[in-house]
């Protein structure tokens, strides 16, 4: 067990270099003029033109990519061209708000798309199935940002039941959670379905019907089980959209998170935020995964039994 | 032989799509939407409707003249979704095929070479889909600038990885069926069997993908519009028309509320298409 999780997460550094790389390399394709971007217009050209030398903009990627590394690895991810405060300052104290919100709706998204989906599977056919086939797949066809007004229009403007934006009580996530659950329903429990209706399909289902299971037996004793583990899978892997999601519903809902930050970033091209939060999310999302393959190596004896 | 077979089971599918009501319905629907972004400029004048501002009639509610309202600078609405299809086709239609091409390149290539390339290139990809693709879009978008082929490259080299990926392991499992081992035996080329085994059953699965990629590319690249990072204004794009709406959400609702609704009906469309060419290639699994 503990030997599965120690391989695992030294398999994970290699990819975290590769991230770190890839990041790295799209957000210095073009090298950009820092200097500018931290004097604005008033700083002269000479100023400008010491502070990008400072910054060894003309250096080789390469180059530039190990320096990067060897700040990193000390816990350096730079300094915003912004404010001039440590990257990792800046973000590192509103992430966990960020984590928190895509954590919780993707809770959410499970309670209620599982079940939906599993209902839909086993009244295959029914007027109830088609209705909630049609639905889902239009709740996955809503882009989140024009959902997340919607709703404001709806809870808030008319209605007058939840805040528009803030914090401060349990109703001001309620919106948020909603707009970034909703479409990840329709998703899930589409898949849910078609996962459900392949199961019951299976030999030991037809096994266990023969035997003399009631309906009742067969879903939830035997073919519940194997519907779970794909649609964790799914939830795991969604978890990296949820966090974009995130990004986004915390601007328009005025949450605290990095949501702001790294809008902001990316409309200054302020490139040290972007790079060091799209690494802070991306590691987040690998770790993550990392708590699915240990949860599915506790629960499942199959994937157990490659491991030990 | 082979020809006459193959158009058979294309009129077969075809003839399922018009059977299924709602794939009919989407079908219609994208016919429509493409037929507007065609001929655009023979239902609406683009530089007196859509970009023409017009300060006397700024905030209109829908009427007969103006069937979808003005926006605030007296544009009609209708004027500038029609004229915004252009761009949202482009981004959805556009880049699903780019995608599908690099995909195909990267994944066909990782399934058939196998061994440390196939190793090499999946570890890159896994480390590629590690990164949430819409911030890595839009980090891309903040360094190599606004404008519609850097949108598209964007859009592109995020989308790619997970195309790569799924052709890889849909190429794999077709190869390791038993007609393909028959034909290998038998001394059929590599060519061949790509051709003749491998592209003909892996199609439908790629139709489905593509179709319901398409989708999710129109509300991504809306995405970026809405956060200004897509399409810049006073040019008509489905996001960024949307975005300008918001200020006036409390008092003209339907500035914003035409252009979300013609993004989701069109998301919707391609996703039914999807759902129901999935259905036509496959119908056991309904």
């Amino acid at each position: 067990m503990l030997k599965f999780i120690i391989r695992r997460v030294l398999a994970m550094i290699p990819t975290i270099l590769l991230v770190i790389f890839i990041v790295f390399f799209i957000t210095n394709i073009i090298p950009g003029d820092p200097g500018r971007t931290i004097l604005g217009i008033k700083g002269s050209a000479k100023e400008v033109a010491l502070i990008n030398e400072e910054l060894g903009i003309d250096d080789p990627l390469l180059i530039k990519y190990v320096n990067y590394l060897k700040g990193v690895i000390v816990g350096d991810f730079g300094t915003s061209y912004i404010s001039r405060v440590s990257v990792l300052d800046e973000i590192s104290k509103k992430f966990p708000e960020t984590f928190k919100l895509a954590v919780i709706a993707t809770v959410v998204t499970a309670i209620f798309a599982i079940p939906i989906g599993i209902i839909s599977a086993t009244k295959q056919h029914s007027l109830l199935d088609a209705t909630i086939v049609i639905s889902s797949l239009g709740l996955a066809s809503i882009p989140g940002f024009w959902l997340a007004i919607v709703l404001i229009m709806i809870f808030s403007l008319n209605l007058g039941w939840l805040p528009t934006s803030g914090i401060g009580s349990i109703k001001h996530y309620i919106l948020p959670i909603a707009t970034l659950s909703l479409p990840a329903i329709g998703f899930l429990s589409r898949m849910v379905r078609a996962t459900m209706l392949e199961v019951l399909l299976q030999d030991y289902i037809r096994t266990a019907k023969a035997k003399g299971a009631t309906r009742r037996q067969i879903i939830f004793k035997h073919a519940l089980k194997n519907v779970l583990i794909p649609a964790v899978t799914i939830l795991g892997f969604g978890f990296s959209g949820m966090l974009s999601g995130a990004i986004i519903t915390e601007m328009i809902f005025g949450l605290p998170g990095i949501g702001q930050i790294v809008l902001n970033a990316v409309r200054m091209n302020n490139v040290p935020v972007v790079l060091g939060s799209t690494i802070l999310l991306s590691v987040s999302f690998m770790l993550v995964i990392l708590a699915m393959d240990i949860i599915y190596m506790l629960i499942d004896p199959r994937i157990r039994k490659q491991y030990i | 032989m082979i020809k006459h077979k193959k158009q058979k089971k294309i009129k077969t599918i075809f003839s399922r799509i018009m059977a299924n009501k709602v794939g009919f319905g989407a079908l219609l629907v994208i016919v429509v939407i493409l037929s507007f972004a065609v001929f655009a400029d023979f239902i609406v004048d683009y530089e007196t409707l859509a970009l023409g501002q017009n300060p006397t009639e700024r905030l209109q509610e829908p009427s007969s003249e103006h069937i979808f309202g003005t926006d605030s600078f007296g544009r009609d609405i209708f004027a500038r979704i029609i004229h915004g299809s252009r761009y949202s086709l482009t981004f959805g239609i556009g880049c699903s095929l780019f995608i599908l091409i690099g995909g195909s390149l990267l994944g066909g290539l990782s399934a058939y070479l196998g061994g440390r390339v196939d190793d090499l290139i999946m570890r890159g990809l896994d480390a590629f889909m590690c990164i949430p693709s819409f911030l890595l879009a839009m980090a891309l978008i903040s360094v190599i600038g606004m404008g519609l082929y850097n949108i598209m490259i964007a859009l592109v080299i995020t989308s790619v990885p997970g195309s790569a990926k799924m052709i890889r392991s849909l190429v794999l499992t077709i190869v390791h069926q038993e007609y393909v081992e028959a034909a290998e035996l038998s001394g059929a080329s590599n060519f061949k069997i790509i051709v003749h085994h491998i592209l003909p059953n892996a199609s439908g699965q790629i139709i489905v993908n593509t179709t319901m990629s398409i989708a999710g590319l129109i509300m991504l690249a809306a995405g970026l519009g809405f956060l200004g990072l897509g399409i810049q204004p006073p040019m008509p794009e489905w996001g960024s028309m949307l975005s300008e709406g918001i200020k006036y959400m409390r008092v003209k609702p339907h500035v914003m509320m035409f252009p979300g609704l013609t993004i989701v009906m069109t998301a919707l469309a391609f996703n039914l298409l999807g759902d129901t060419l999935a259905d036509a290639f496959d119908p056991r699994l309904h």
